[in-house]
């Protein structure tokens, strides 16, 4: 009996290989004639077969709730596929669901096309959802434009900082961040702008980044889970490193992470979350470089500690903070 | 979908007098291939009722081919054609919107509603308990494929794997979610 048990297994399981093998859009035709092959060999071959795919079929009529906990629970990194409801919603223009408070800028809808302005205010944070289930979590001050097109979902990010959770679906999803175009294959990932200096990290999926100025894929890079790519102005240079999902976002949690940033930079991305603007007296301080975390909630003890670690002083005006070459001379006398 | 299905027997056209070498042609085909034609069609549909429809089509398309062509492969024609309706009923079925699947697919639907609604809950654990019992890399793939409709190419990238590797852990699973399905049905 045990041997007639495990050829029974064993048809089971090649029924089951078949199935998968025929899902295959591009299966050979060689395999096609192997597969009748094999079903018409044996009785029991098809009705091996016609139990995987009962239970196949069986699944997929899974109603759309149980299907997001089945995904949430075995697949927690992918991104679901838009339901459909709101995929036509798209279509006939229906308006994009804004969750929590910001500022939502203007509303053109040209033909098929449908575009979006969305903006967060200084020190704010915005989520939003987008009508094929992609969602964009905006940071401080910063805004970005959404046009869904028929063949694109495009996305252009302006200025500041946003974390996108894209879903999977058959149009691209683009985001253009000054000098660089990240095309989504299917994942989560965070873009931070300031100015034409640009960041791409990748928490889940893969993206694929190119610098606009170059045609052609030369200069594109792919990047994977846990990989970020810092896009210099200066240099033109794109530059990768690792990061944990945890630090590509910590903004999320109130925190901005800096690897070897220029002060400038940092200063500016600080300054979408600072009540008072930091500015710099002397330009040349802008080319510091800075490691390490700032707390947006206690922006002001993070600069008051900066004169520790870097030659500077801060000048506090009502209306701004400024930092100023530190010398060994008087407070008064003036960097040069 | 329609409600209505058809169960047509290629021989009765070729009893016609249209039918002649083609009618006849067909008719051997389907009384050797039908089976795998339509097990074929089930897996890329992942329907019953629409791979029998689809083989319909197939028959058909096959019939009002002119006398005068010439099929080297019979049967290599028979696939290919229903590999290429299944693309247009899948391309058919995004169109809808993905409609649900028709419930007259759902052999649930035979029972009354709250009883339909209790298989269904003890259906999905079931199928809950045979994932866990699975590797992460397995059910993933599985629920990634068969729940969520997204093709191997897609969960290829994902997963970091060969497309390969994924179907080989969708056919795993496939194979234990069915082995856990008939223990339940039959207990020893």
């Amino acid at each position: 009996m045990n041997t007639a048990a495990s050829a029974d297994r064993h048809i089971e399981n090649t029924a089951a290989d078949w199935w998968s093998r025929l899902r295959d859009p591009a299966l050979p035709e060689q395999a096609m004639l192997q597969w009748s092959e094999w079903l018409e060999a044996d009785l029991r071959h098809a009705t091996a077969f016609d139990r995987a795919c009962a239970v196949a079929e069986s699944v997929a009529v899974m109603d759309g709730s149980t299907r997001e906990a089945f995904v949430a629970r075995y697949a927690p990194l992918t991104m679901r596929r838009a339901p459909p409801r709101l995929a036509l919603g798209l279509a006939a223009g229906v308006a994009i669901v804004v969750l929590g408070a910001g500022l939502f800028v203007a509303l053109r809808s040209t033909g098929p096309e449908s575009t979006r302005q969305y903006a967060s205010e200084r020190a704010g944070h915005r989520d939003i959802a987008l009508p094929d289930g992609s969602s964009i979590e905006l940071g401080g001050a910063t805004s970005i434009t959404a046009r869904y097109g028929r063949d694109e979902r495009a996305v252009d990010l302006e200025a500041g900082e946003a974390f996108f959770r894209v879903a999977h679906a058959e149009r691209p999803f683009v985001v253009t961040a000054g000098p660089l175009r990240i095309r989504d294959l299917g994942t989560a990932f965070n873009v931070r702008r300031t100015g034409n200096r640009v960041t791409v990290a990748v928490t889940e999926g893969r993206v694929r980044v190119s610098p606009l100025a170059t045609d052609g894929d030369a200069a594109t890079v792919e990047l994977g889970a846990g990989r970020e790519v810092s896009y210099d102005p200066e240099t033109q240079a794109m530059r990768i490193l690792d990061v944990t999902a945890a630090s590509a976002t910590a903004w999320r949690g109130h925190r901005l992470e800096f690897v070897n940033e220029p002060l400038a930079s940092v200063l500016d991305n600080v300054n979408r979350y600072s009540a008072r603007p930091i500015r710099l007296a002397d330009a040349d301080l802008g080319r510091l470089t800075f490691t390490g975390t700032v707390e947006v909630d206690t922006i002001d003890s993070w600069v008051s500690a900066l004169p520790r670690v870097f030659p500077v002083r801060v000048d506090t005006y009502a209306d701004r903070l400024e930092l100023a070459r530190q010398t060994s001379m008087t407070r008064s006398q003036k960097p040069r | 979908m329609n409600a209505v299905r058809h169960t047509m027997d290629p021989s009765e056209a070729a009893g016609t007098p249209a039918g002649g070498k083609r009618a006849a042609q067909v008719v051997a085909l389907f009384r050797e291939h039908n089976a795998a034609l339509v097990g074929f069609l089930r897996a890329r549909l992942n329907s019953h009722a629409d791979a029998q429809e689809v083989a319909q089509e197939v028959y058909l398309k096959l019939l009002s081919l002119d006398e005068a062509t010439r099929i080297d492969s019979p049967r290599a024609f028979l696939f290919r054609a229903a590999s290429n309706l299944a693309v247009d009923r899948l391309r058919m079925r995004n169109v809808r919107a993905a409609a649900p699947v028709d419930p007259d697919d759902d052999d649930w639907h035979v029972t009354s509603i709250p009883e339909q609604h209790a298989s269904a809950v003890e259906q999905w654990r079931g199928l809950r308990q045979a994932l866990d019992e699975l590797p992460p890399k397995t059910s993933r793939a599985f629920v990634m494929h068969v729940v969520d409709g997204r093709d191997f190419a897609a969960i290829a990238r994902d997963m970091k794997l060969s497309e390969r590797m994924v179907r080989y852990h969708v056919a795993n699973a496939l194979a234990h979610c069915r082995e856990r399905r008939d223990r339940a049905e039959n207990p020893l």
